[in-house]
């Protein structure tokens, strides 16, 4: 039996190496807490939080290398061919303005709460709101430490005192989707979305999957193809008209609401 | 024993040098991981008590390098904060920060039962002010940031409260739980290394290892301590 066992023990050994990462595979997202009231991060089961309208546009503040950049990891979410489509907002939009009514991102000094960056390198602020009873997304911006050396994109191992903007973009606007750590979550699996990755610098295979969870259905299977935006297109995309409405929808309450929580303090 | 077999023995007695450093470890040990799988499940031979330090090894198998945060040693961590406290959350109250129209919400979260490793504080009580949180039916979060929970004990490395986005060095690498063991010891994780209703890693991995508070507290010390000038 002994003997036995021995022979098993290397095939079944490699064959358990095989099945490691698909085992593995484990992203993390936000989620309504049990009791509906709130969210909490890094989940792995039940219902995440999503954007109410899978079309969403993001205005791009930064210098033209990286606004590239930041259009070619906007592609790279799109490729993966969800439901949910990035566009290209051109409207002159600020990170973190709230009034504007866009997703933005840009480089900043300070973080979105006018704090300093401390040991963070870029931040990304997701709001949300309850609409009749369901937690939805409602704003993404993010901030880039303009103190810091970065450079528009290089590949492999990261490097003494120089970031990568492609690799940081590319993860933050995953967080937009409503895409969490996946380590934090206690997986261990290969991610753009770690939170402590360091030579990975494209989409990998449980990015894709945790997407797909999140919008779940086929783009191309309803007759669409991937939205790929080129640096020179401006323009929001198709799908993208309702949006300004909404969103001015969604400030006019968010307002009221603010209002009433500042003369509740008062 | 062959010699890729003895390199990862120096390597596991690194990883338990890091994991009695609370978890900070180096790029290369991670690269490793692959190899030390290969031992453990007897492609490559090994001797059994190798093995055994491999399977611990393997729990902690990430890189040093966060994305979007500066990296932190654990000594880094102890000399740039201006406060080190070990204290429980009594209390977390969010509310709409007054700063225009950004709207942001911040929370206040209020530690009590403390402990001052390092800093000036006569107060009972220690708030910190964090970004984020629930005010009604609004939210707003930052992923990535250590969320706070009532009633945990924690091991807090702060700097720049009420000035920086998230007042702790090393964004969540200076934020550490104390759990309890089987045996009724206070043990101290990293905040990203514990579990949160079964949604993390099992409790028993994650205290696998960990030091004491006792220890822990002693590590910050240590750090904090002036370096002898070397001998003429």
């Amino acid at each position: 039996m002994k003997a036995a066992m021995n022979r098993l023990r290397r095939p079944l050994g490699a064959a358990a190496l095989l099945l490691l990462p698909a085992l593995a595979a484990g992203y993390a997202y936000t989620a309504p807490t049990p009791d509906g009231q709130g969210i909490q991060q890094n989940q792995t089961s039940g219902p995440p939080i999503i954007w109410y309208v899978p079309q969403q546009s993001f205005v791009f503040n930064f210098e033209a290398d990286f606004n590239t950049q930041a259009i070619s990891a906007m592609n790279e979410w799109n490729a993966v061919g969800t439901p949910m489509q990035w566009h290209l907002g051109t409207a002159a939009a600020t990170p973190c303005n709230s009034s504007d009514n866009f997703n933005s991102a840009g480089w900043s000094n300070t973080t979105c709460d006018n704090k300093s960056f401390g040991d963070a390198v870029a931040v990304t602020k997701r709001s949300y709101e309850k609409i009749g009873g369901t937690w939805y997304l409602t704003d993404a911006d993010i901030v880039f430490d303009h103190s810091l050396a970065w450079q528009p994109q290089f590949s492999g191992p990261l490097r003494n005192n120089e970031q990568d903007f492609h690799r940081v973009i590319l993860h933050e606007l995953g967080h937009a989707l409503g895409l969490d750590h996946p380590d934090d979550a206690g997986q261990a699996v290969t991610a753009i979305m770690n939170s402590k990755t360091g030579e990975i610098d494209s989409l990998q295979q449980d990015d894709k999957l945790g997407i797909n969870k999140l919008y779940p259905g086929s783009l191309t299977s309803a007759g669409n193809t991937a939205n790929q935006i080129t640096p020179s297109r401006g323009g929001v995309g198709d799908g993208c008209w309702l949006m300004p409405l909404l969103a001015l929808a969604a400030r006019l309450r968010r307002r009221t609401a603010w209002n009433d929580a500042l003369r509740l303090n008062q | 024993m062959g010699p890729h077999c003895s390199t990862l023995f120096y390597i596991n007695n690194r990883i338990r040098q890091e994991i009695f450093a609370v978890g900070l470890w180096p790029r290369k040990i991670r690269l490793s991981c692959f190899t030390m799988a290969a031992y453990l499940t007897g492609l490559l031979p090994c001797r059994s008590a190798n093995r055994a330090m491999m399977v611990l090894a393997l729990l902690f198998c990430t890189s040093a390098h966060g994305l979007t945060e500066v990296p932190r040693t654990f000594d880094e961590l102890a000399q740039l904060s201006e406060l080190v406290i070990v204290g429980t959350v009594k209390e977390i109250r969010s509310e709409f920060a007054d700063n225009g129209p950004d709207q942001n919400i911040v929370s206040y979260v209020t530690f009590d039962d403390l402990q001052l490793v390092k800093g000036d504080s006569a107060a009972p009580e220690y708030v910190l002010q964090v970004p984020g949180g629930v005010v009604g039916r609004f939210a707003q979060d930052y992923p990535g940031l250590s969320v706070f929970r009532t009633g945990q004990r924690y091991v807090v490395f702060i700097r720049g409260n009420h000035h920086d986005f998230f007042p702790v060095v090393g964004v969540t690498q200076g934020v550490f739980r104390v759990l309890t063991d089987p045996q009724g010891q206070q043990v101290v994780v990293r905040d990203d290394m514990a579990g949160h209703a079964g949604q993390r890693r099992a409790l028993s991995t994650v205290i696998q290892g960990a030091p004491t508070l006792d220890s822990f507290v002693q590590r910050i010390r240590a750090g904090l301590m002036p370096v002898a000038p070397a001998a003429e």
